[in-house]
This record gives C-alpha cells, structure tokens and sequence, in this order.
C-alpha cells in the first residue's frame, strides 16, 4: 500500500509522511468502491432483443447447467437475450447490495443464495411483486407444493418462485461403519429409540485415536450452526415473531433447551472427544467440507452434500437426525426472483418459468437431474428419489422415507427470515468458538452472545 | 514578488501541464471521496436510500461501542509485534544481502519477489502452510521432533502472532529501502574504524546504526502506518475470528461498510483512524528527534 520511495531530508520527510498517510487512508476508501461499477452490458448490439441479466453465485458444479438454460431459453425466446453473471459466493451479499443501490440490479436471481437472505432483500424493497404473473396462469407451477410456494408469499403477494428444497440430513461414512462391523443409524425419524444418546454410543465406538492428527476418526461433526443445533433439541434462540416479522429483536439465549442442547455438542468434543474441536473443523473447512476428509463416521448437514459428496473416496448413506422432543431441522428453499427495478420484468418472469419448468427439458427437471439438488416440484420427487437411491447406494423406499422425515420435520431457514441474518451469524460464529473449546461454559458464552447480539445495529 | 521572466513563465505553464492529469485523478479519486466521506461520517447512510444528518451521534456511540475498542486493541497489538519485527528481519535480512559474496544478486531477487505478489494469494499460501492438521509446517514439526505443533491461525492466543509471521514474506520493500541505505555508506568510516580496532559489533553500533537512523524512522512510520491498517490476512484467512482475536480495526470498518451497510458509521471510523495515525506519526517524529542523525541538515 502506497509506500513512498523517497528517503531523503528532514524537512521534506513530515511533509510526505502526511501525504502518505492520507494517501493510505484514502486507498481504503477508494479500494472499497471500485467493487461497485457494474458494466451496462452491450447496448448497442441488437437494440431491439430485450436483454436480462441473470446473477447466480459461482459454482462449477452448475456451469454446464446454466450455459444449457441461457441457450434452450434464446432459442425458444429469440427476442431475448439472457447474460449470466457469476459472483463468488462470499461476495454474493456485497456485490448484489450495490449492484442494487446503483440501480444496476440483475433481473432474476436467488436471494438465499448467501448468507443474507430473502428477508434482507424483500426488506429493501428489491423484489418484484410476482403475484399478477402467476396468476395470469403459469402452469410450470401447477405440480407445485402450496406450502412451498408459500414461503415467499408476504402479505398475501407472491416474491419467489421455489427451485430447490434442500433437507437437512445425517450422512455417514459406511466405510467406517463396516470396519466397526456397526448396523447403520435408521432412516426412520419417527423411530423414538434413534436418540441423541444413541448416537453417542455409536460415536463412541467408531472414534479412535483422536488427537493423533494422522489416524484420528470422529465419530461425530454437524454443519449446523449453534440455532440449528437449539432446533434439533427443541429450543430456539429467537422468538417465534422474529421469523415472522423479519426483525430479530430481543434473542432467546438463555432458554433451557439451548443450553441442553449446546452443552450436548460441547461434551460431544471435550468430555466424550467423539467430535473434532473448534480448530480441527476450522483446518478442515479451509480445506472444503469435514465429511469429505473420510475421517467423520456421522456429520449432520444440508441436502447439497447429496451433490457434493459423490466424489467422496468412501461410500456413505444418510440417515435420520436423532429424535428429541421437538426437534427440528433447517430446509433451504431457494427461490426465483424478479428485481423491483427490473427493466424487463416480462421477458425476466419468462425466464423464471423457463427456470421453473418441470417437464423434460425445463429448467427444473435438468436441475434436479444434472446438479442433482432437490427439486421444488413435487412431480419430480419419485424420479428424484430413485436417482439419488441409486447413486448412493441405498433402496429407493429408504431414501424417500429419509427425506420425508426431513421435510415433515423441517422448519425454513432462519436467514431466510430474518432480515440481516449474515451480521447475527458472524456474531454468533465469533462467539462461540469460546464455548466449543471450553474457555467459557455454555451459560457464559450465551451472556456474552448475548451482549454482542444487543450491541449490533440492525436497522 | 520578484518578476517571473519569461522563461519561468513558460516553465510553470509547463509544471501545471504535466502535473494536471495526476491533479485530476487525486481531486477525483482521492481528494472527492475524503471530503465525501467526512460529510458521510455525519450521516446515516445504508447507500439504498439517501444519507440523513444525525450530527455526532455516528462518532459518539462509536466511543461506546465495544467492538470498536476489541477492534483498535487487537490492532495496537498486531501493530507493537510488528513493527519491530518487520524492522529487525528486514534490516538483518538487508546487511546479510549487502555482503559481498557470490550469487548477490540473485538472493537479493529471491528475498524482494514476493513483496511483488498479491496480499490475497501470500495469506492463501500461509494458511496452507500454518493449517494446523494438513500444513506443512506442523506436518514438519511432528515428523521431525514428534512436536504437536500451535493452532496458528485457528486458536486465539496464536492467530496474531501467526499473522506476524507473515509479514516475512512482505517485507520486501522495506529491505530494499535499508539497503540502499547501506549501500550509500562512505567505505571510509569502516576502514578508520578499523584502523582504531573496532570489531564488527561496535561498527554496526557506531556507524551503520546512527547513519542509517533516518531510514530506520522512516521505514518504521512507513510500516506502522501499515499496520494499523491490517486487512487482508484477516479477511481471507479468519474472517476476523476466532472470537474477535484478529478483528482488526479496518476488517471491522469493513464490515460495517460492505457487511452491514453501514456507510456513515463506517466513515467515522475511517476518521478515527486517520487521527489516531496521524497523531501516532506525529509523536514518533518529535520522540525520535533526539535519536536520529541527519548528515546534511540544512539548518546548520
């Protein structure tokens, strides 16, 4: 950063360490708007093909599909022309924030696709009223499950459009199971005996040799953020009207199933040491995803590892999350938008049915079956169940009965509710690593939670 | 006034022609924004809708913000660690390179490049050498000494230190600044002193040291100012974790500005930092008055 280069009289030397500093000061200032410049895309070719702008986050995994969607689509529209934007999925929130405050916003798009979330935008004001469309008649939605549909509906009035409903499952690591020569966990999540002390047991014997860096196995890790782990014993740490409102407000830290169920996975790492420690999960994920090293026997987290897992050297499963009073589990339904702004909100609302379309060839049907995430659309679900049955190994009937579970006891995502959830999380992230590695007791780092959440400013 | 002929004239003309295109870029892309950034910094602006006055209160409730404080203490002590080890490496680094042996050249290239790569691609490279289960370095330290080596950048009581340590990899230019110190160093002082039987201890004491002092003041503001503006270590190596430990002060400005949205509250904390290091400049300037030996001074 803007070093001077020269070094010579006293006199001169104030001077230029002032220059410098302002100069300094000034790159941060300048360093953090140039992010901000969105192209306006080639106006001047084909000044009658209406062009709409398609913003998704960066996944290679996706590529093929998109550049399949943007072709099919001109082909069957050629009076519209579609532009694909990729953003890193880390930027996605920033970058879409000022594409937005620009007025620069993309025409369609997915407002969970980071950590911000649905609330946050529709708070904006950045989407689109879709109802008018949809009920024009849009029978890409016809197979559609109401309840799905209804996630995005405010007020009566239609935001979203969903294509895909991620569940929450435990995957585990059949190889290691078969080495302890252990029956695998159920598929059953109405089966009361699959309980958190269960899977302890089960935990217990398939760990070994944890702390030796080398041949250590865990018999236990989650994805699940310090919430999600409350819902799956039944508590929250937020009150049933922030989801609703959009607005945080007062948490619900201290309520006693929080702590049962925090001080669980606490003791899970350092009484019972089935589970790797803060900082072995953090070595982990900045190598990818902890399941994927091979050396976790279970590992609760998101439908998408129904994606990226099969280039998982080891074969594996997935089960039921253990049964405890109330529990719940996150779903991620992602939805379509149309920007507020939108210069094209006809030929962008084409788009999200083109995207939406179930039937062979539309956007939906190919997303299932060539991303393999979970589709929105309830007539994809049997194809669905034995495509994923049979990559994975299991019977068809299991693989259905495991997902079943986890739509009948899924709750929708908090950070699609709940307006600025990526600062509560990041809050809630730099607190609890004191918890996890057992500086503070679980009660104490709730307090301190606590403090930092009321401190934020949210508005 | 004295009367410009008219060759000075035309030379001044001259002066403004080819200084303008770098006046204009600094009223635009530097001078503009500062001064909109204080106006900002009275303000409540999330950049959807348009900037509100609220006077001071941007200023006043940042001297009651905790994070504020965590933030600028986890900075000053980055800040004390590492000044005075990128200036001990550096200088170490730069009167090793000036002795005269074969291959010169070449080590001085290989010590200086990679200064000249990005800040984001060097923190990739040290948080795969300091993962604590897959690095190279504990990897090393177990095979080698049977040592279960830190947590670096994953445990609170090491991620500061680690980040320090990686200031190896970006002293470059600070080296190259001694250097050429050292090299601009009349060769008979060394052999006088010789001559008078002083070791190569009491050289560097008596004469390198003192001569080379105002490059020393200058490259340790220049690298405080620096360090007071860590960023990117933080950002892509912990996302200012874990607990706050390496939320430094300008990842926290970030936050509130491209996280949250927050653009008035983050100018103020732009400001404070521009008065805490231009006060912390100044001091070190007056401090340093009597330690620094200036061979040409021009009041004398």
């Amino acid at each position: 950063m803007g070093k001077a280069k020269d070094t010579s009289r006293s006199t001169k030397n104030k001077a230029q360490i002032i220059v410098g500093a302002v100069t300094a000061m000034t790159v941060i200032l300048s360093a953090c708007s140039s992010n901000a410049e969105v192209k306006d895309g080639n106006k001047a070719a084909g000044a009658e093909k209406a062009e709409i702008v398609w913003v998704m986050a960066t996944d290679p995994e996706k590529k093929p599909w998109q550049d399949a969607m943007v072709s099919t689509f001109e082909d069957s529209h050629p009076n519209i022309k579609v532009r694909l934007e990729l953003i890193p999925y880390d930027q996605f929130d920033q970058k879409l924030t000022t594409m937005i405050a620009s007025g620069n916003a993309p025409d369609v798009w997915n407002p969970n696709q980071a950590d911000s979330g649905f609330a946050t935008y529709m708070k904006m004001g950045a989407l689109k009223d879709l109802t008018p469309y949809i009920s024009k008649g849009a029978p890409e939605l016809d197979t559609m499950d109401p309840n799905l549909l209804d996630i995005y509906k405010i007020d009566g009035k239609n935001y979203g459009v969903p294509l895909v409903s991620n569940a929450t499952y435990l995957y585990y690591n059949k190889d290691l199971f078969d080495q302890m020569n252990l029956p695998y966990p159920t598929t059953d999540w109405d089966d009361q005996s699959w309980t958190n002390e269960k899977m302890l047991e089960l935990a217990q014997k398939l760990s070994h040799d944890v702390g030796n860096v080398r041949k250590q196995v865990f018999g236990f890790s989650s994805s699940l953020s310090p919430n999600a782990m409350a819902w799956a014993f039944g508590g929250d740490m937020f009150k049933p009207e922030a989801y609703t409102t959009g607005t945080m407000g007062e948490p619900d830290l201290l309520n006693p199933k929080n702590v049962e169920a925090l001080q669980f996975n606490v003791d899970l790492i350092n009484k019972y040491k089935v589970a790797p420690n803060a900082q072995t999960v953090a070595a982990a994920a900045q190598l990818g995803d902890p399941f994927m090293t091979g050396t976790v026997a279970m590992y609760i987290s998101g439908g998408w590892g129904l994606g990226s897992y099969k280039q998982a050297d080891f074969r594996w499963g997935v089960a039921a999350v253990p049964y405890h009073e109330g529990r719940k589990v996150t779903l991620y339904v992602d939805p379509w938008s149309v920007s507020a702004t939108s210069k094209h909100p006809d030929e962008a609302w084409e788009f999200v049915r083109h995207l939406a379309n179930p039937q062979e060839g539309g956007g939906a049907y190919r997303y299932m079956n060539e991303v393999g995430r979970t589709p929105a659309d309830s007539s994809l679900f049997e194809d669905w169940y034995a495509k994923m049955a049979k990559e994975i190994g299991m019977e068809t009937a299991d693989f259905k009965q495991v997902h079943e579970g986890s739509i009948k006891y899924g709750r929708e995502a908090e950070n699609h509710l709940i307006v600025k959830f990526n600062t509560i999380l990041s809050t809630i992230n730099q607190t609890m690593p004191t918890v996890w590695n057992g500086d503070k007791t679980v009660e104490e780092g709730l307090k301190a939670l606590n403090e930092n959440l009321h401190s934020l400013k949210l508005n | 006034m004295r009367k410009l002929t008219m060759e000075m004239k035309r030379e001044e003309r001259a002066f403004w022609v080819f200084i303008l295109p770098w006046l204009i870029g600094f009223i635009v892309f530097t001078g503009g924004p500062i001064l909109v950034s204080l106006l900002l910094s009275f303000t409540e602006y999330n950049v959807i809708s348009s900037p509100s006055y609220i006077g001071i209160d941007n200023y006043s409730s940042l001297f009651q913000d905790k994070l504020f404080y965590k933030s600028l203490l986890v900075t000053l002590y980055y800040s004390v660690m590492s000044v005075p080890f990128t200036i001990i490496t550096s200088l170490v680094i730069a009167v090793l390179l000036n002795t005269k042996i074969r291959g010169q050249s070449l080590l001085r290239t290989v010590y200086y490049a990679p200064s000249i790569i990005s800040g984001v691609a060097v923190s990739f490279l040290w948080s795969w050498l300091l993962n604590p289960q897959f690095g190279v370095v504990n990897s090393l330290l177990y095979d080698w000494f049977g040592i279960v080596g830190p947590g670096w950048f994953t445990s609170s009581a090491t991620v500061v230190p680690s980040m320090v340590l990686m200031q190896l990899t970006a002293s470059g230019s600070t080296m190259v600044i001694f250097l050429a110190a050292l090299q601009s160093l009349p060769a008979d002082l060394y052999e006088s002193a010789s001559i008078d039987g002083a070791g190569r201890f009491t050289k560097f004491v008596k004469i390198t040291a003192p001569m080379i002092s105002p490059v020393i003041l200058f490259n340790t503001i220049i690298s405080m100012i620096a360090s007071l503006q860590v960023f990117t270590e933080a950002y892509v190596i912990t996302k200012g974790g874990p607990d706050y430990n390496s939320y430094f002060y300008v990842y926290y400005l970030f936050d509130t500005a491209f996280k949250q949205f927050r653009m008035g509250y983050a100018s103020a904390q732009a400001w404070i930092l521009f008065i805490i290091i231009f006060a912390l400049t100044v001091v070190s300037l007056l401090a340093s008055k009597k330690f620094i030996h200036y061979e040409y001074d021009p009041k004398k």
